[in-house]
C-alpha cells in the first residue's frame, strides 16, 4: 500500500514539475535558417533563401567573370509590390552582402552618398593633409541593380469548411542594367509559393 | 433547498457575473474620454486617455483605430501608422470563430465578442493609413495599403457590403504616386463607375462636377492649369461619424446635407472638393445588411436567457428573478464603431503653384454660407508635380 502511494506521489510530482516547465518562460538561440514558418506570409526564411538564391544566380551569370577588376554595381534597392509592409532594405542588403562575400563584385550604396560627401567636405576643411581622403576618387558604377518583390494571395472562398487555406506566392525579380547603354543585361526571377491552413474555429 | 441556502450558493456566482460586466465596461471608459477630448481638439489629452492598449482587449482593434485617428489628426503620422498597422494585424489574427467568445455572447451580449470592424471601417483603415504614408513621403508603403484596399474590393465575402468610392480613389492615387500607371488607370476607371454625380478622368484622375447632376452641377470651377503647372490633391474630411446609439444629424447639424470646401492658393480660387463617401451612409447600409443575422441572434439569446432564469426560478424564485434582472440588464446591441472617423470624405484635385508652401481651405454649406476657414501648411508631400495634402474639420 505504502509503495503504491509512493509511486502515485512520484507520478503526481513529476507531472506537476513537467506542467510547471511547460508554463515557464524559455529563451534559446535558433539558427535562422532552421526556424519553422508560422504562416504563409514572408518571413526570415524567405529573406535568407531569396537573397541567397538570387545572389547565386547573379554570380553564375556571364557578366561576372571573376576578373581582376570586378564590375562595379550600384544597388538601388528593391521595390515592395506586396500587401505587407516588408523591410526591403534588409532584402537588398542581404543580396549585396552575399555578392560582396564572393569578391567578384564591387558595390556602391547610393543611400550613403550625402553622408559621404558631408564627411569628405568636413575632412577637406578640418583634417590634416596626410590623413584626409583624396577627392574625386569615387568609383563609377557600370551596372545598376534594381528589382521588385511581387505578391499574389489566394484564400479559400465561401464554402462549408473547418479550416481556411491560404496560398501566398512571391516573385522576386532582380535586374542589372548597363548604365552606359540602359540595356537590361541580366534579369533573374525566383518564385516561392507557400500554402498554409488555419482552423476556422478556435478557443 | 431553503431560500437562505440557495442565496449563499448562487450569490457568489451572481457577484462574479456582475464583476465580469463591470470589467467589460471599464475598458470603454478611457475610450469615451479620448473621443470627447478628440472632438474638443485636445489631442494630447486624448492620446493619454488611450495610453496603454492591451492587445488581448476585446476592443483592442477599436482602441488602436481611435488612437491612430487621434495621432493622424494631431500630425504624428508615424505613430498613427504604427497604431493602424497593429489594428490590421489583430484583425487578421481574429480571423476565426472563437468558441469561448461566441458562447459568452449567447448569454451576455455581442459586446463580449472581439471587435473586428465593419468592412467599410477596415477599408477606411487602409485608406487613412495610406494618407499617413503620403505625409511621410513613403510612396511604396502607401501602395501597400492600396493593394489591401483593392483586395478587400475583390473579396467575395464582402461583395454584399456597401462600396466605398473614397477608398478606391485613395487606392488609385496610391498607384499613381507609386508610378504604377496601369494599376492607377484601372482603379480610376473603377471609381468612375461607382460615382454618378462626379466625373473622374480615368487617365489623369482629375475630378470634375457632373454638370447635369443637381448636387454638384452648379459649380463655377475656374481652371488655372495654364497659370499653375502643379497639382494639389487634397483629401478633406468633414464632421463626425455618428456616435453609438446616435444619429449623424446631432453632431453635424452645422454642416447641413452637402458641405464642401473651396481651395485657395496664393489668394486665388483653385477649385472645390467633392464628396466621395459618407460614413453615416456606409454604416446604415452595413447595418441593413447585418440586420437579419443580428435579429436572429438576439432572438436566440433572449430565449436562452429566459430559459436559464426559469430553470433557476424553479429552484429558488428570488435568485431566479435576480438572475433574470442581471441577464436582461446586460442585453445591449453591439454598437461599437470607429467614432473618430469623419462624416464626409471628400477630395479636391486642383491646380496649384509649383512652390506651394500653404493653402487656404474655406468650408461652406451647400448654400454657400462660410462655416470655417483653415490655413494648411502641412502635410504638403511632393512627388513630381503633384502635391498631396489632407485636412480635417471637426
Amino acid at each position: 500500500m505504502k509503495k503504491a502511494v509512493l509511486v502515485v506521489t512520484l507520478i503526481l510530482v513529476s507531472q506537476i514539475l513537467g506542467g510547471c516547465f511547460a508554463f515557464r518562460q524559455s529563451v534559446k538561440n535558433v539558427d535562422p535558417s532552421e526556424a519553422k514558418a508560422r504562416d504563409a506570409k514572408y518571413d526570415q526564411e524567405d529573406l535568407l533563401n531569396l537573397a541567397t538564391l538570387m545572389s547565386q544566380r547573379i554570380l553564375s551569370s556571364e557578366l561576372i567573370d571573376g576578373s581582376a577588376q570586378p564590375p562595379v554595381l550600384v544597388a538601388m534597392g528593391i521595390e515592395n509590390r506586396t500587401k505587407s509592409h516588408l523591410d526591403m532594405t534588409a532584402l537588398s542588403n542581404t543580396i549585396s552582402t552575399r555578392l560582396l562575400d564572393s569578391h567578384k563584385i564591387r558595390i556602391i550604396d547610393p543611400d550613403v552618398r550625402d553622408a559621404l560627401l558631408a564627411e569628405q567636405g568636413y575632412q577637406m576643411n578640418n583634417c590634416s593633409t596626410a590623413t584626409r581622403v583624396k577627392m574625386g576618387k569615387q568609383l563609377g558604377a557600370q551596372f545598376m541593380m534594381t528589382g521588385a518583390l511581387a505578391e499574389i494571395e489566394n484564400k479559400s472562398g465561401r464554402q462549408v469548411r473547418v479550416s481556411k487555406k491560404h496560398d501566398v506566392y512571391y516573385q522576386l525579380t532582380v535586374k542589372l542594367i548597363n548604365l552606359e547603354t540602359s540595356e537590361v543585361v541580366l534579369s533573374e526571377q525566383i518564385d516561392r509559393l507557400r500554402t498554409a491552413s488555419k482552423p476556422l474555429i478556435g478557443w | 433547498m431553503t431560500e437562505r441556502r440557495a442565496l449563499s450558493v448562487y450569490l457568489p456566482k451572481l457577484l462574479l457575473l456582475v464583476l465580469v460586466f463591470i470589467e467589460a465596461g471599464c475598458s470603454t471608459a478611457g475610450l469615451g474620454m479620448a473621443r470627447a477630448n478628440f472632438y474638443l481638439g485636445c489631442f494630447d489629452r486624448a492620446v493619454v486617455n488611450l495610453e496603454s492598449i492591451s492587445e488581448n482587449d476585446t476592443d483592442a482593434v477599436l482602441l488602436f483605430m481611435e488612437r491612430g485617428m487621434i495621432q493622424h489628426v494631431k500630425g504624428d503620422y508615424a505613430a498613427s501608422a504604427h497604431d493602424w498597422e497593429k489594428a490590421v494585424e489583430i484583425v487578421e489574427y481574429l480571423d476565426y470563430y472563437s468558441l469561448s467568445r461566441r458562447s459568452a455572447s449567447i448569454i451576455i451580449n455581442d459586446q463580449v465578442i472581439s471587435f473586428r470592424g465593419a468592412p467599410y471601417e477596415i477599408m477606411l483603415l487602409h485608406a487613412f493609413s495610406a494618407k499617413n504614408f503620403w505625409a511621410l513621403e513613403q510612396w511604396n508603403d502607401a501602395a501597400v495599403e492600396a493593394r489591401n484596399i483593392i483586395s478587400l474590393f475583390e473579396n467575395e465575402n464582402l461583395a454584399d457590403f456597401p462600396l466605398d468610392p473614397y477608398s478606391r480613389y485613395v487606392a488609385a492615387f496610391c498607384m499613381e504616386m507609386a508610378h504604377d500607371i496601369d494599376g492607377a488607370l484601372y482603379e480610376y476607371r473603377s471609381v468612375s463607375n461607382m460615382l454618378d454625380d462626379i466625373n473622374i478622368d480615368t487617365q489623369t484622375g482629375s475630378i470634375t462636377a457632373d454638370q447635369d447632376h443637381p448636387s454638384t452641377g452648379n459649380t463655377t470651377d475656374i481652371r488655372l492649369e495654364q497659370l499653375w503647372p502643379s497639382e494639389l490633391v487634397c483629401f478633406i474630411s468633414i464632421g463626425q461619424s455618428p456616435a453609438e446609439n446616435a444619429c449623424a444629424c446631432h453632431a453635424n447639424y452645422r454642416w447641413g446635407s452637402a458641405p464642401y470646401a473651396e481651395i485657395y492658393c496664393d489668394g486665388k480660387y483653385a477649385g472645390r472638393s467633392y464628396t466621395f463617401a459618407n460614413t453615416h451612409e456606409l454604416m446604415k447600409a452595413t447595418n441593413e445588411k447585418r440586420a437579419a443575422l443580428l435579429a436572429a441572434k438576439d432572438t436566440i439569446r433572449i430565449l436562452i436567457k429566459d430559459a436559464v432564469a426559469n430553470a433557476v426560478s424553479e429552484k429558488n424564485a428570488i435568485t431566479g428573478e435576480i438572475l433574470r434582472l442581471i441577464l436582461f440588464s446586460c442585453e445591449a446591441p453591439d454598437s461599437r464603431r470607429w467614432e473618430t472617423l469623419p462624416l464626409y470624405l471628400q477630395i479636391a484635385r486642383v491646380p496649384c503653384p509649383d512652390n506651394l508652401q500653404s493653402y487656404e481651405v474655406i468650408f461652406k454649406r451647400k448654400d454657400g454660407q462660410i462655416l470655417a476657414r483653415r490655413k494648411i501648411t502641412r502635410p504638403l508631400a511632393r512627388r513630381d508635380n503633384v502635391i498631396v495634402s489632407f485636412c480635417r474639420e471637426l
